[in-house]
């Protein structure tokens, strides 16, 4: 009976004992991961300052001025925060996400942090430093990386049509709108060039397809605006419309590859018309027929 | 068993394998952990040439009229079309507003912060509203001609300011705005019954505006009259389409005659006369409808005819016929109110004047024409009379005594409604009464001032006489004959003569009515007598001469007793009263009776001067002997 409960008491400490030594040894390992921690910190506040930017964006609901401002303050604060993540990382930790083959997705959040915060010397020097890691870099990164230059030409004729306008007298102001006109057609010619060439690099079901066909509209839309701006009424001619429209139709089959059900119900009837909505196609039909019936 | 070295060995490899494992798989996670990607800075917002992209491939039938020039403008230049900033504008406005009423875009432009508690139908509605103020603000401009404008009706376009007008008055009222309530079920009456008017080009001015207003504020004031919801809002909604059918013809009318130019002061007036009426109706004819809503409201199904709406009409053309100036600024809402609750009670007694009916019995349409008829002559007659034009308080009793007097004897005063085109007898007689007691004399000894109740008095007691005894006022053809008017001079010329300071002017319109009381009993006061005088004036005479002295004063004892009021008006009326019962046959008798009269005052002053107990009964007694009654009385 003593013998008995001895052994019992042994079996016990035995298996504690191993417990003990493989909890420790994983801890080990993981501390070697704070690197992976920092890249992630960084992916987590990019992704959240992301989704307030959207948001921001395209909500329907009114927002008072004070609160919009104090969330773009919040939006640059999350950006700020994505790249402080990884500027924190020593040079142990560089050399493991090397290793690691993640170095290519830090140099991409990097880089889209600075292109969010409009920093565009510093997005173009990490993007061109993540050309030199072609294997560290993946499908999605990079697309993105690819179509920053065009994001970054989508942006500044935003910035254009956004500018005040002052001539000293009409005929100056009509001068200016022309010039400010020609470079934002410049601006977005060049930008939808990159973004297609970005979006020919992933697969057809590729999710990232989706944000860059929205990234295109997004340049017509800035066309649109200064058409309707600088010449009063002005709008895309019957060209770039049709252009649009096989967007949309291009959007539709896109979230058909990668989304089901409820998803890409909600994508075609709140995305999808937003944009229809936005460039005066509500209208038209733009269910992507090659993939079959929704 | 394995020993505790090897457990310990297997448990670090173990444990390193599962290591390599985990770190493997945390590292490929986040190699592949989705992100959220920030589109490039866009504006979300729809823009002027998004609208033109929607409406570029639209029919042209499809397109808002006020921005086709503009669409026409996009589709040829798309790039740079040179529309002005209002075109822009208002093609966005259009846009915008055609995705509210789509039910997938709808939720996508919110117009305002609190637009949670919008719903669907109810941010559409607003659209359509302001579409319409669009409309009409784009027609006022004159782009069509007057056939070819698909415009808003004339309620449509103003129904931004009703709605403005709405919130404004339901901020402010207690309650909410609720359509099962009264006021509720009145605003749809009177919005229902306006969208209703066929006239959509014609002109209505703010009529739908200031009859909105009046209905709030109209059921607000008089909830105690307006009993019944249902009565209520066939009053408004019948009241309301006559008044701006009868509005829109009456402008129509006005500018056909000034040849198309427009006058807005008169138009104005039309309108804001109208809404008189309409609060008239509302407020003064509530109990009266009450009272008898079938009648007033019911004549046929349509509601067109109703009693009421006939009313307002008629109302309306009285207060427009007018004459222009002092009395046509000062008859206001309360003069109205008089003549609309007469007119009302009138009809609604002798629904005859409005209805017509065929030899069965069975109606066969209403006209308002009689009434009509009546209330101009009433306003152009006694309108004009240069004495009244500065007493316009006084215009709508004389109009409530006529249509008053009239319906009580009817088939006399008033025979034919509405073809006979003679004046109301009694319009007439109102007209002369009046001009009578305002006639100014020089040189008369007593110069009373009447004021409008006085006047009143008179001539209801001349339009008594002619109800009580029309036989003998009336003529041969139909018309006032002069009787009245003799009476009325006879006595007016004596009481001139003979009064002084302490004839009041309420005893003077005692004496007045007693004549008049008088003569519509006997003929024979418009006769002869001896002297050549009418039988009134001298009996009168006889009365007064007494009492006022031509050059001397009467003894203030007796004047003190026989000059008060109540005793000088029964002497009077008793005086004529038995007058009137005696035997008034010749010229001789009449005569006889007059001095009979004089002596018997003259007895009664020398009573009271010698201090002999005197009271009106003293005075009877002494008048029945002296003024017998004749066999034959009130022939």
């Amino acid at each position: 009976m003593i013998s008995s409960k001895r052994n019992t008491t042994k079996s016990f400490n035995r298996v504690r004992t191993v417990l003990i030594i493989g909890m420790t040894a994983i801890g080990l390992l993981l501390t070697g991961c704070a690197g992976v921690n920092y890249l992630r910190d960084a992916q987590s506040a990019f992704s959240e300052a992301a989704r307030l930017e959207n948001q921001l964006r395209t909500s329907s609901t009114t927002a008072t001025e004070a609160n919009d401002l104090l969330l773009e303050s919040e939006i640059r604060a999350g950006y700020a925060s994505a790249i402080a993540s990884i500027a924190k990382l020593d040079s142990a930790q560089i050399a493991s996400l090397k290793s690691d083959k993640l170095w290519g997705v830090v140099l991409t959040i990097k880089a889209l942090s600075y292109w969010r915060l409009g920093e565009y010397d510093k997005m173009e020097k990490i993007a061109k430093q993540a050309q030199g890691i072609e294997d560290q870099v993946y499908p999605r990164d990079r697309a993105l990386l690819l179509a920053l230059p065009g994001l970054r030409r989508v942006d500044e004729a935003h910035a254009i049509i956004a500018a005040d306008i002052r001539g000293k007298d009409r005929s100056e102001e009509t001068k200016i709108k022309e010039e400010r006109l020609k470079t934002v057609e410049r601006l977005v010619k060049n930008a939808t060039a990159i973004l297609i060439e970005a979006r020919q690099s992933v697969s057809e079901e590729h999710s990232v397809r989706s944000y860059l066909l929205q990234s295109e509209l997004g340049g017509y839309k800035n066309l649109l605006d200064a058409r309707n701006k600088f010449r009063t009424g002005g709008r895309l001619n019957p060209a770039e419309v049709e252009e649009v429209k096989q967007l949309l139709t291009k959007l539709d089959c896109s979230f058909k590859h990668f989304l089901k059900e409820d998803d890409l119900l909600v994508a075609r009837t709140k995305v999808v018309l937003a944009w229809q909505v936005r460039f005066g196609l509500v209208n038209s039909d733009f269910s992507c027929r090659e993939l079959g019936p929704f | 068993m394995p020993n505790t070295a090897s457990i310990i060995l297997f448990g670090i490899q173990s444990a390193l394998r599962l290591g390599q494992q985990a770190r493997q798989a945390y590292v490929d996670s986040t190699r592949n952990r989705a992100l959220v990607l920030p589109l490039p800075n866009f504006n979300p917002a729809p823009n002027a040439g998004s609208a033109l992209i929607y409406y570029a491939d639209e029919p042209d039938e499809e397109i808002p009229v006020p921005i086709r020039e503009a669409v026409g403008k996009s589709r040829a230049n798309p790039e740079n079309p040179g529309l002005t900033q209002e075109e822009s504008r208002m093609v966005l406005d259009y846009y915008n507003e055609y995705l509210l009423m789509r039910s997938d875009t709808w939720e996508s432009i919110v117009p305002s912060p609190e637009g949670s508690f919008l719903t669907r139908d109810s941010v559409a509605a607003a659209v359509k509203i302001r579409e319409w103020d669009r409309e009409a603000k784009w027609q006022g401009v004159g782009q069509w001609d007057q056939e070819g404008a698909p415009g808003p009706s004339p309620l449509q376009r103003v129904a931004g300011t009703i709605v403005e007008i709405g919130i404004d008055y339901f901020a402010h009222v207690p309650g909410a705005f609720n359509e099962e309530t009264r006021q509720g079920k009145a605003v749809r009456a009177v919005l229902t019954s306006l969208d209703k008017v066929e006239f959509v080009d014609k002109p209505l001015g703010d009529l739908p505006i200031r009859l909105f207003i009046a209905t709030l504020e109209g059921v607000a004031e008089n909830a105690e009259l307006l009993t019944s919801d249902e009565e209520t809002q066939k009053l408004i909604s019948v009241t309301t389409s006559s008044l701006a059918s009868e509005v829109s013809e009456r402008i129509q009318q006005l500018r056909a005659e000034s040849e198309g130019r427009t006058d807005a002061d008169k138009e104005n007036g039309i309108i804001y006369w109208a809404e008189l009426v309409f609060r008239s109706v509302l407020s003064s004819g509530g109990r009266l409808i009450a009272s008898d809503p079938k009648t007033y409201l019911g004549i046929d199904n349509t509601g067109d005819a109703a009693l009421v709406t006939k009313v307002g009409e008629s109302v309306i053309d009285f207060v427009l016929k007018l004459p222009e100036g002092e009395l046509h600024r000062t008859f206001g809402k309360e003069g109205l109110n008089v003549v609309v609750t007469a007119a009302l009670r009138a009809v609604g007694e002798h629904p005859e004047i409005i209805i017509r009916k065929d030899g069965n019995g069975k109606t066969i349409g209403a006209s308002a024409d009689g009434l009509k008829k009546l209330l101009s002559d009433i306003a152009t007659d006694l309108g004009n009379m240069p004495r009244l034009i500065y007493r316009p308080a006084l215009l709508p009793d004389i109009a409530r005594l006529i249509l008053e007097k009239s319906g009580e004897n009817i088939t006399v005063l008033w025979p034919e409604f509405s073809a006979d085109p003679r004046k109301n007898l009694l319009v007439v007689a109102a007209q002369k009464t009046l001009e009578i007691l305002t006639q100014k004399l020089t040189g008369a000894r007593w110069t009373p001032q009447f004021d409008d109740s006085d006047l009143v008095l008179v001539t209801e007691a001349v339009l008594d006489a002619f109800v009580e005894n029309p036989g003998w006022l009336i003529d041969s053809a139909g018309g006032a004959n002069e009787n009245y008017r003799v009476a009325l001079e006879a006595t007016i010329e004596v009481l001139r003569k003979r009064g002084d300071a302490r004839l009041s002017t309420a005893t003077g319109i005692d004496i007045l009515r007693a004549v008049l009381r008088a003569v519509a009993l006997r003929q024979e006061f418009l006769e002869d007598i001896d002297t050549g005088e009418k039988l009134v004036g001298a009996a009168v005479e006889a009365i007064l001469a007494p009492l006022f002295p031509e050059q001397v004063e009467l003894d203030p004892k007796a004047a003190v007793v026989l000059l008060r009021r109540e005793v000088l008006s029964t002497i009077v009326d008793e005086s004529l009263q038995a007058l009137s019962r005696a035997d008034l046959g010749s010229k001789v008798l009449r005569q006889q009776h007059v001095d009979d009269l004089q002596k018997l005052l003259n007895e009664h002053i020398d009573q009271i001067l010698k201090g002999k107990s005197w009271g009106l009964k003293v005075f009877l007694d002494g008048l029945e002997k002296a003024l017998p009654s004749a066999l034959v009385v009130n022939p």
